[in-house]
């Protein structure tokens, strides 16, 4: 049965996991959903504010994950954040079943850029969290609408409706924020 | 410390924001399909992307609660990629009681009717209820010289039909009249009393005749009424002593 309880894996375990995955370890796959199936569950909730279907979808997202094992190492990405981008991004194309799909990188491109060492994934997986400071540099309002793009997969409309304001305005002001988050991770 | 994003890439500000907007599905399609071409020869732009996914994720990491979803989820997602074997062993149990159950009141009515075909004297099976009285049930225990046999006949998507014959020794004659093994599958003999598992009588041969001698603690439970059936289980038998594939065929004990 899955050794590590939800929530109790390290990135390390969770990397030693998907080399175990990519070589059809169902254990390990049992495994990896012990551990992520809440977050994910959780993430996929976020979008779409409907349990059935966060629930159809968290299946989506780890029959993706078995299927296509092979492809993480390719992204350079931590664990849980290739995960959590798969569930993000299946959660909103459900949301948005007959508009654009969020297709992941990968589905697009063939060549692969070379991965990061472990210690620059390890630097880079720590810094990335400074994205938490850098949107609290941010107007509130502004930080929440960013988080409601991501989170909540509202499109320009939807948020410029929310806070009342112009389209194109919002389009401005969502540009904007982003530009400073960028200059502030940068720093 | 550099920051993620500039580190390695140098990118302008404006493909930096697309980039950000491509990660959170903002762009139109039109747009969007023009910042993939780019993508495809642009390394600094895919690293560029990558590092935005990151950031949101971690994000999301952070900021989102854990909710356990109700275990019916990894159920069916087991179910999707891997089949479900322990359900698929209830279900062939379940499914082998069902027809069972059915075949051995047809099948005791069919043997009854062509014995007497053959005029040979089977009153007391076929002795109607007494009014009010005990329905008639097969006797159990077998007297002494006493032949048993029964036709296996094929459940529905099979073609397999066997005839087999139990001597008072104990050995069983299991001869296939209709339908062939499958290549790379073996066909297991069964044997079914009263509402008793399953119990392995063997494997059936190449040849048209298959010869069991079952140990004699397996030979002392075979009585009128009770059932035979063959499944289709991987080569070698069951795994796990019971019946694990399709009922391919089945039939009901009757005395000779």
């Amino acid at each position: 049965m899955a050794c590590f309880f939800q929530g109790m894996a390290t990135p390390q375990d969770l990397e030693n996991i998907m080399a175990r995955i990519k070589l059809r370890d169902r254990a390990a796959f049992s495994e990896l959903y012990s551990a992520t199936s809440a977050k994910l569950f959780g993430v996929a909730l976020r979008v779409l504010k409907d349990r059935a279907a966060a629930e159809d979808v968290l299946q989506e997202v780890f029959a993706k994950i078995w299927n296509k094992a092979d492809r993480y190492a390719v992204t350079g990405h931590s664990p849980m954040t290739w995960l959590i981008t798969i569930a993000r991004n299946t959660a909103i194309d459900r949301l948005r079943a007959s508009g654009p799909a969020t297709e992941d990188v990968d589905e697009v491109l063939s060549l692969a850029a070379a991965g990061p060492t472990p210690e620059q994934a390890a630097v880079a997986a720590g810094e990335a969290r400074r994205i938490v400071e850098c949107l609290g540099e941010l107007e509130a309002d502004r930080a929440a609408a960013v988080r409601g793009v991501y989170l909540e997969g509202y499109s320009y409309r939807e948020v410029a409706e929310r806070y009342d304001v112009p389209l194109n305005t919002m389009k401005t002001w969502l540009r904007r924020s982003l530009m400073s988050l960028r200059e502030c991770l940068a720093s | 410390m550099p920051g993620v994003l500039t580190s390695r890439f140098d990118i302008s500000p404006e493909m930096g924001v697309l980039a950000a907007e491509y990660v959170l599905g903002t762009m139109s399609s039109e747009t969007r399909a023009a910042f993939e071409t780019r993508l495809t020869d642009e390394p600094a732009l895919v690293e560029e992307v990558r590092a935005w996914e990151a950031y949101f994720a971690t994000m999301a990491d952070i900021e989102v609660e854990e909710v356990a979803p109700p275990e019916r989820v990894q159920r069916a997602l087991e179910a999707e990629l891997f089949g479900a074997p322990e359900i698929a062993v209830d279900a062939v149990a379940q499914s082998i009681w069902e027809k069972v159950s059915f075949w051995r009141g047809l099948s005791l009515a069919t043997s009854a009717v062509a014995v007497l075909a053959l005029g040979v004297a089977v009153l007391p099976v076929l002795q109607p209820p007494q009014p009010g009285g005990e329905p008639v049930v097969p006797e159990t225990g077998i007297p002494a010289g006493t032949i048993l046999m029964t036709h296996l006949i094929p459940t529905e998507d099979s073609t397999l039909g066997l005839a087999v014959t139990r001597e008072p020794s104990g050995q069983l004659q299991v001869r296939r009249v209709a339908g062939d093994m499958t290549a790379g599958r073996a066909q297991e003999l069964w044997l079914i009393v009263g509402e008793n598992a399953p119990v392995s009588l063997g494997l059936l041969g190449e040849d048209p005749l298959t010869t069991i001698d079952p140990d004699p603690q397996i030979a002392q439970l075979f009585e009128v009424g009770a059932a035979l059936a063959i499944s289709d289980e991987p080569l070698g038998g069951s795994p796990t002593g019971a019946p694990t594939g399709a009922v391919l065929a089945l039939g009901t004990l009757v005395a000779l």
